[in-house]
This record gives structure tokens, C-alpha cells and sequence, in this order.
């Protein structure tokens, strides 16, 4: 089985494993006071210091780890969004960890105001500065689309809403970027911003958060005072331990070929809705006239998985973020490739072959 | 005396000569339902209680699913001695409106039944100052049963199960099951007769996906204490739904599907001696079930095709969904017939000739060989 879904998780690597079963032994607690806990406190703070390098952290900014992505979002939110008498900026594209608890406090009579999306999934840059006013307090955009790969410039857009007022708090959700894109945290300027693990080769269960001013954050989850009073909860650290690990392997890995190759040998006509303003590992391509949910169970027969921009089932609702940006008839024909490092070129040329025959396959099958 | 859980039939009594049979194939089934429980279980005449047992709440429910159960009863038994039951009622607590309800199936006990309800109806008034008679509309029912064998049951809870008869010890019955609303409440309601049945679901891979699978799974295991099946039989009919799809006439395409369905279920019949099929069809629900469907779907059937929901209107359906537990899972979203193959205009009033003739347009045969 090859997979092509590396968007929506990656296998972790034989080295994150091997890191996670380690720190798994040395079970100790790390906010008690004997040496062995102190040293796996250590470990802690130690990785910590390698994300704020890795990352180029900001002075006197810091990381806390989460229990996934999805709660580093949802921290943020919880954090920033508190008042009714400002606006909230929120990207159209966002994770559904954003979307929804965007919507849960739009719903509560909160001021939440979308930035819409450009064709290929990316924030539409120049909407920007038509909704900012003297109310906006925060704003969240995506770094890299989970959907369609395109890459936001948050440099650009944290310079436009710091410029027009420095006390707007701006957010970004890095989870597709890591490893695919350099982040230079202190050169975007951002306030805060989220990573996770399982995108990188690394385990579940674990995800980070970027604070740049850890005084100006309300903690979402309260409790024993652990990650510096900002996030309680004793520390997953054989998670804590892996994800260094797996952030320490990532190297440049230029998928382009990848998607050229794939596209090349896709003989059906198709809507390509990742450009070259998107990453090359993700590619959202549509078909017209086909179910991208059934292209996905043809392609799984012969070996292949992908994801789907859309599932086989009306009442579900259409994707919510190809539906604002490709047209009605090629929204059900969606799917989504997404590339690793174990996949070679040649899988991509098997790839492309197999996907036509399972769109041609499916034509015929189901012509009248 | 002691704490028993008291359990009433339905209908077992109407039988004659095979009564005994019905009480033990009920008796068995209890046994089966409460297998997961520490109890005894006791025929007593006409009735069976659970006895020794910790769960007592976990056990009603249990027993309300069991067909031949008409109700249920926390009680105390205790020996048909008048002063014994005199001086438990002595000491009983009872506030508000009340009324005694006395049964007197032994003849031989001294007292008749009004007479000895209105006794513990003062004994009750005198020893609780704050309680008072109220015989239409009591706030508590004290009952007191007098049974053949020497034995009384005081309770005050009558608690009703779904009566019926008990589930029979083969599987004569094939349900055909969607992840729909109707077809779970038909195996319901076939169970309720006491038609034991196995379960018959079709697929369409890829066109749908394997989460519609998994939510029939779900509604199987939850029909599952009412209908006692053993196997689940899961059938493609990808292949047909695509040469029908291709070669026939699009407005019949629900309608050949379904005498497929049926096809599929006689060759299981033969194959495994199942003696009917159950479908959840309600008469006019939608296009392939109105008359002249059911007769095109039906004349391909070697079995009688039971339909118990055929006068229920929807919302029936959907009360007793609810009740079963498997409304929630019904209406999850994944479909089980993708809408690739249904047509916009499905005939309304088939033609037996005209499926027919439909039909001869691909190999059937060839592909019932499939399978």
C-alpha cells in the first residue's frame, strides 16, 4: 500500500519511534523533585530551547506542548477572543479546529468576519485591508492550506495588520508548513502559532504552540501549573521527545518533480486547483462528472491511498473550502494527493496512470 | 421472604396444548438475555421470577427486550400466609393518595380479594397519618398477588415490556437490512412474533463507502437482542447496479435492483433453509413501493415476503426507530445506495413484463454466478 495522504498523517519514523519508546522508560514524572524526575524535566526544557532555535523564536517568546494542533488552536481562540465590541479576522481556508471554534463564538454573538479565499485556496491578501478598522483585535490565517497547499505570505500579512495597529494579535497555523516551507518565526512576526507532529513523521498526541508574549496568554487548560502555568496537564514526554526527533530529521525535500510527474501522467482532463503559489507536496486536483470518494476506494483496491476533497454523501455537505472556490461540477470529483519522502517518482507515474484509469473506469461505468 | 424480580407473559396463556413449549422457549431466551448477570431464574406457575441477583435496574432493561415478557415487577415474595402479609404491609411507608390491589389466584387463601384490599387499606390509613385513599387516580398502587403455589408478591411497579412471543429457537427469517429508518423496525417488529432472523445487507463499493457498511454493522448489533440472528450476510451489487445502469431503461433501475435483492435472498433461502424475507416496505413511501413495485419486486420471490411496516406512516416508524435505539444510527449520513445510479423519474407503476423485459437486456444469470 502506497501512501499519498501524507497531508492528513505521515508514519512515524523508525528514529521519533525509537525516541518515543526510550522516553517512555524513564517514566518519571517531571514536576516532582528526585533526580530522575529533574532529568526528564530537563529533556523537556531542553527541546523546548531546540524549537524556539529551530523555529528562530523571538526573545523572551516561548513554546508549550499540547495534545495535538487542534488544542493549540482552540488555546489561541480561547485566549484572544473575549470581547463582543471587537472583530475577529478569521481565514475562510482555516482547519476546521480554527473554523469551528470560530463558529462556536460567532454563534455565542462574537464579531467574526471571514477573509476570503483566492482560486487556489490561498487568503485573498487584498480583501485584507478592507476589513481592518479601529475593532480588530485578532486575526487567524493559515500558513500552508491543509485542502489545497496554498501558501499564505503570513510575513506579509502580519506586516499589513502590525502596521495598521500593533496591538492586533495575529495567529497563524502552521501544521502543513513545518518541513515544507522555512520558518523564521521572528522575521514573520506573528503572535502565535501552531505546529504538530504527526505531519513530520512523528506520533500523535502531540502538537505545540509558539507564544511570543507567554504574559499576554490566558491558559485554555488549568490545572498543576505545568509548561510554565500555561498549560496544566502533566507532560507527554515520550511524545515531547519524538517530535524533536522527527523536527531534527526534516530536511528540504523538493517534491516538484513529484507533481509534475503525477500530473503528467494524468490522461483525463482535469481541474487543478493547487498552482505554483501552493506547496509541492499537496495537490488538490478535480475531475468532472466522477465522485472523488469512489476514485478513492478504486484507487485503494489497487494499492493507493489518497484523501478526498469531498465525501460520497450528500447530506454530509460539500467540502467547505473547494466550495468556495472551484465550481459546482467539480467539487464531487475532488481528491487530494500528498506526497512523503518514501515516494518515489516512479510511484507518482503509477499513481497518474491509475488515477485515469479509475476516472475512465468510472465513466464508463457509469454512462448512459 | 425476599427480593425478586417478577416477570409476566403475554399471550403464552392463550396457547393450549402448547403452552409448556412457548413457557420454556421463553424461559430459555430470559436465561440468554440475562447471561452477562448473577441471577436465578424460577418457573413459578405463570409467571417467572429472577431471584439471587445485584443489577437490578441493568436486568429490567434486559428483560424488556425479550418478546413473551408483557411486564415486569420489583417485588418482595413472600409466603401466602395472611398474618405474614398483614404485618410486612404494617410496616410499610406510604405517603399521599393510595389504593391496595389485591389478585387472589389461589382460591384456597381465606380471605376474598376486595375484602382483604380494603383490610390493608386501613391497616395502611392507620399507620401512616399522612396517607389517603384515592382508588381512581392514587399516587402509589400497592399490589399484592396471591399466587397458586403458596406464594405472594408485593410491588408497587408494573413496568411494560414489549408482550409479543417468544423469539423461536431457529432462524427462519432473512431481514433485509438497509442503514435506513424502516428496515431495523421491520426485524423488530417480525421478532415481536417471535421470528428469530438472520440479516441480509447490500453494497454498492465504491460508490459507497465503507463507513454505509459499518453503519448497518451498528444497527445489526443493535437489533440484535430483539431479533437473536447469528450471521450477517454482506452482497455486492456493484456489478448489477452498473450493467443495469448501462444497458436498461434508467426509470427501472430501482426496480431491478430490488428483484435482485430479492434473487440474492431466495438463493440464500435454499442455501440455508431460511423459510421467509422480511423487508422494511411501507405502502407509498416512495416510488418503489407502491402496488404495482411491491408486485414487480414480489413475483420474483420464492419465499412469502413479510412487510410489517406496510401501513405504518412514517413518523410510526420513526417512534418506534427511536424507542429501539436505532434512530440515531439511521439517519448518520453515509448513504448506502450512492445517488450515482438512481434515476431522476423512477417508474412509479412497473410492469412485470416490462422488468422482464428490462432484464433480458444482460446476462443475469451470468451474473448471479457471482455469487
Amino acid at each position: 500500500m502506497l501512501n499519498f495522504d501524507n497531508a492528513s498523517t505521515t508514519k512515524i519514523s523508525k528514529s521519533s519511534l525509537d525516541a518515543y519508546v526510550k522516553a517512555s522508560e524513564d517514566f518519571f514524572n517531571p514536576s516532582s523533585l528526585y533526580a530522575q524526575a529533574a532529568k526528564v524535566k530537563q529533556d523537556i526544557e531542553q527541546t523546548r530551547d531546540f524549537f524556539k532555535k529551530q523555529f528562530k523564536a523571538k526573545q523572551g517568546s516561548t513554546f508549550i506542548f499540547t495534545g495535538s494542533a487542534s488544542e493549540s488552536n482552540n488555546a489561541v481562540l480561547n485566549s484572544c477572543i473575549t470581547r463582543k465590541d471587537k472583530k475577529y479576522i478569521i481565514g475562510a481556508g482555516e482547519h476546521s479546529s480554527i473554523h469551528n471554534t470560530a463558529i462556536k463564538y460567532k454563534e455565542q454573538g462574537y464579531n467574526i468576519v471571514f477573509l476570503p479565499l483566492k482560486a487556489n485556496g490561498g487568503a485573498d491578501i487584498n480583501a485584507l485591508s478592507g476589513l481592518l478598522d479601529q475593532s480588530v483585535a485578532f486575526v487567524s490565517i493559515i500558513h500552508v492550506s491543509n485542502e489545497t497547499g496554498a501558501i499564505n505570505d503570513i510575513k506579509q500579512i502580519a506586516n499589513i495588520v502590525k502596521e495598521y495597529n500593533p496591538n492586533i494579535i495575529v495567529h497563524s497555523d502552521g501544521v502543513q508548513a513545518v518541513g515544507k516551507i522555512d520558518i523564521n518565526l521572528k522575521e514573520i512576526g506573528v503572535d502565535y502559532y501552531t505546529v504538530s507532529a504527526h505531519k513530520i513523521n512523528g506520533p500523535k498526541g502531540i502538537g505545540a504552540l509558539y507564544i511570543a508574549n507567554p504574559n499576554k496568554f490566558k491558559p485554555f487548560i488549568i490545572g498543576g501549573g505545568q509548561e510554565m502555568n500555561l498549560r496544566a496537564g502533566t507532560e507527554n514526554t515520550p511524545a515531547i521527545n519524538a517530535f524533536k526527533v522527527a523536527l531534527q530529521e526534516i530536511k528540504p525535500y523538493d517534491y516538484s518533480k513529484h507533481k509534475q510527474v503525477l500530473l503528467q501522467n494524468i490522461d483525463v482532463d482535469y481541474y487543478l486547483v493547487s498552482d505554483n503559489e501552493c506547496v509541492d507536496n499537496i495537490i488538490s486536483v478535480c475531475f468532472k462528472g466522477v465522485r472523488g470518494e469512489t476514485i478513492e476506494h478504486i484507487l485503494e483496491q489497487k494499492g493507493y491511498i489518497i484523501g478526498t476533497g469531498s465525501a460520497c454523501n450528500s447530506k454530509a455537505g460539500k467540502n467547505r473550502v473547494l466550495s468556495q472556490i472551484v465550481k459546482n461540477e467539480y467539487i464531487d470529483g475532488a481528491i487530494r494527493i500528498s506526497f512523503d519522502k518514501d515516494i518515489k517518482i516512479e510511484d507518482c507515474v503509477n499513481l497518474g496512470k491509475e488515477i485515469t484509469n479509475a476516472v475512465k473506469l468510472y465513466k464508463e461505468r457509469t454512462k448512459r | 421472604m425476599n427480593k425478586v424480580i417478577l416477570i409476566r407473559f403475554s399471550e403464552i396463556h392463550l396457547k393450549g396444548g402448547n403452552k409448556k413449549y412457548f413457557i420454556k422457549l421463553l424461559y430459555n431466551n430470559i436465561k440468554h438475555a440475562l447471561k452477562a448477570f448473577e441471577c436465578t431464574i424460577e418457573n413459578i406457575q405463570n409467571r417467572l421470577i429472577v431471584k439471587d441477583y445485584q443489577e437490578e435496574d441493568e436486568i429490567i432493561e434486559a428483560l424488556r427486550c425479550v418478546f413473551g415478557v408483557h411486564s415486569i415487577s420489583k417485588a418482595i415474595q413472600m409466603d401466602s400466609d395472611k398474618n405474614k402479609i398483614v404485618d410486612y404491609v404494617s410496616n410499610l411507608n406510604i405517603t399521599g393518595t393510595f389504593k391496595c390491589d389485591v389478585n387472589r389466584a389461589d382460591k384456597s387463601f381465606p380471605i376474598k380479594s376486595n375484602d382483604f384490599a380494603c383490610d390493608l387499606g386501613e391497616i395502611i390509613l392507620n399507620n401512616n397519618p399522612s396517607s389517603k385513599v384515592d382508588i381512581h387516580n392514587p399516587n402509589t398502587v400497592l399490589h399484592v398477588d396471591i399466587r397458586e403455589n403458596g406464594k405472594t408478591f408485593i410491588f408497587y411497579e408494573i413496568i411494560y415490556a414489549y408482550s409479543g412471543l417468544p423469539l423461536g429457537e431457529t432462524r427462519d427469517g432473512l431481514l433485509l437490512l438497509s442503514g435506513g429508518i424502516d428496515s431495523p423496525v421491520a426485524g423488530f417488529c417480525m421478532a415481536k412474533r417471535g421470528l428469530r432472523q438472520d440479516i441480509l445487507h447490500f453494497d454498492s463499493f465504491p460508490y459507497t463507502s465503507p463507513q454505509a457498511k459499518e453503519k448497518v454493522i451498528t444497527l445489526a448489533k443493535t437489533i440484535n437482542k430483539f431479533i437473536g440472528a447469528k450471521y450477517m450476510y454482506v452482497c455486492s451489487m456493484t456489478k448489477l447496479q452498473e450493467e443495469f445502469h448501462i444497458h436498461c431503461n434508467s426509470e427501472y433501475a430501482i426496480n431491478l435492483l430490488r428483484r435482485s435483492m430479492l434473487r440474492v435472498a431466495n438463493i440464500l433461502c435454499d442455501k440455508y433453509k431460511y423459510k421467509t424475507i422480511i423487508t422494511g416496505e411501507s405502502l407509498g413511501q416512495v416510488a418503489s413501493q407502491t402496488i404495482e413495485s411491491l408486485t414487480s419486486t414480489n413475483s420474483v420471490a420464492k419465499y412469502p415476503v413479510l412487510r410489517p411496516l406496510i401501513s405504518f406512516n412514517k413518523d410510526e416508524i420513526i417512534n418506534i426507530a427511536k424507542d429501539i435505539g436505532t434512530f440515531e444510527t439511521s439517519v448518520l449520513p453515509y448513504e448506502d445506495c450512492c445517488t450515482v445510479f438512481l434515476p431522476q423519474n423512477p417508474v412509479i407503476k412497473p410492469k412485470i413484463k416490462d422488468a422482464e423485459k428490462e432484464e433480458s437486456k444482460i446476462d443475469l444469470e451470468q451474473l448471479f454466478l457471482l455469487w
